[in-house]
């Protein structure tokens, strides 16, 4: 009797480490990379005036869950050429800037998308899972954009590359036109920034 | 190891606060550029996770998209004013544009979900494993686009023709005919930055 109740007792201990085991080993991962396919091809005829490079600490809360990530981003802000208002005046070339166009990416260094730590947050957290599944990972990639778009526009990136793109513009036409250019900016705090306000 | 450092003197300041959504910048960098973007490439990168093992009971496999970002353009701040050679009476010019360079602008901050097979005793995957996925194929994509021609050479074809379109047109509408042509670049005629 006494010798069943140790066997029982050895059995139980074993199951339990054998499940404690499995539960800290990871299964094996593997992870396949189909080849790059040509998606889109563009063309277009803008003129670049700034490229940006930054790191952003995010820290963001969506369903009770908070992530807290570091992304670089990579970014440019141009100006369409094809679709610019042109005038002559006399012997001068009158041309107005045309709104600008913010592109941001993720870089493409390595760890450009470092997440950090995800928790949950709210009552009985700790019996919640705090994983974020891909539809709540994107809508704060999402909200990442949208406020570094607003960053640009507030600490002063895209005034700045208005007026360099002016001063661009306007060399790269006095060649072409052998002329006197004048490049006017109607909104040189840029043409989008009252959405950003 | 700097970054590191401040990075997690960031994440103790942030995470001591109430989580709300903050993006102020750790670095920021600015630079002036007069580059003409001529043609811009998608790349999209498919990555498929399978995890399992003897011991697991269920399928974990997720198969994710996203696209990453090439442009071809030409540095304006490199064309002369000798680049333009004007034949008044002819009513002719013809232009010798810098060489056009490519390079890789960035990639989706997003990923697409194509699929997602997670058995009810198998974990969700977590962010840092989809980071994991994303890193593993970010590097694909900058072998192949470092490995493989194609990619270059059919952005800066395309970028080419939209330049002597463009130009062609410009001077057209001034009175002149133009023959556009394009300066070698020192080792081929495009190269890559990234």
């Amino acid at each position: 009797m006494k010798k069943n109740k140790k066997l029982i007792l050895i059995a139980v201990v074993a199951v339990i480490a054998i499940g404690l085991y499995f539960s800290f080993v990871s299964p094996k991962k593997s992870i396949d990379i189909s080849k790059g396919q040509i998606s889109k091809v563009e063309t277009m005829a803008q003129l670049c005036a700034i490229d940006i490079y930054s790191e952003v600490p995010i820290l963001d809360t969506i369903n009770n869950k908070v992530m807290f990530a570091v992304q670089k981003q990579k970014g440019s802000v141009s100006f369409d050429l094809e679709n610019m208002q042109m005038d002559s005046d006399g012997d001068t070339v009158k041309i107005v800037l045309s709104p600008e166009i913010v592109n941001l990416y993720e870089a493409t260094e390595d760890n450009s998308w470092e997440v950090i730590d995800t928790k949950a947050i709210g009552s009985m957290s700790m019996l919640k899972s705090d994983k974020l599944t891909i539809e709540e990972e994107n809508a704060i990639k999402a909200n990442i954009k949208e406020n570094s778009k607003k960053l640009l526009y507030h600490n002063g990136t895209i005034e700045r590359a208005r007026a360099e793109g002016a001063r661009n513009l306007q060399t790269l036409m006095e060649k072409v036109y052998k002329k006197p250019v004048k490049v006017t900016d109607p909104t040189p705090k840029g043409a989008h920034y009252d959405e950003y306000k | 190891m700097k970054f590191k450092l401040l990075t997690m003197c960031t994440l103790a300041a942030l995470l001591s606060s109430c989580a709300k959504n903050d993006n102020t910048e750790l670095y920021q960098e600015l630079k002036s550029v007069d580059k003409m973007v001529f043609a811009s490439m998608a790349i999209t990168k498919t990555a498929k996770m399978d995890s399992s093992d003897w011991y697991t009971i269920g399928k974990r496999i997720a198969v994710y998209s996203y696209d990453s970002y090439m442009r071809a353009y030409v540095d304006l701040s490199a064309l002369q004013m000798d680049d333009l050679v004007f034949d008044e009476d002819a009513k002719t010019v013809k232009v010798t544009l810098p060489p056009v360079i490519t390079e890789i602008t960035g990639r989706d901050m997003e990923m697409r979900k194509e699929y997602e097979n997670v058995g009810m005793l198998r974990a969700d995957l977590d962010s840092k494993e989809r980071a994991e996925i994303k890193e593993k194929a970010n590097a694909s994509f900058k072998t192949e686009v470092e490995e493989n021609p194609m990619f270059k050479q059919q952005l800066t074809d395309a970028a080419k023709r939209k330049a002597r379109k463009y130009f062609e047109t410009i001077f057209e509408a001034n009175g002149y005919t133009a023959s556009i042509d394009f300066k070698p670049s020192s080792n081929s005629d495009s190269h890559e930055k990234e």
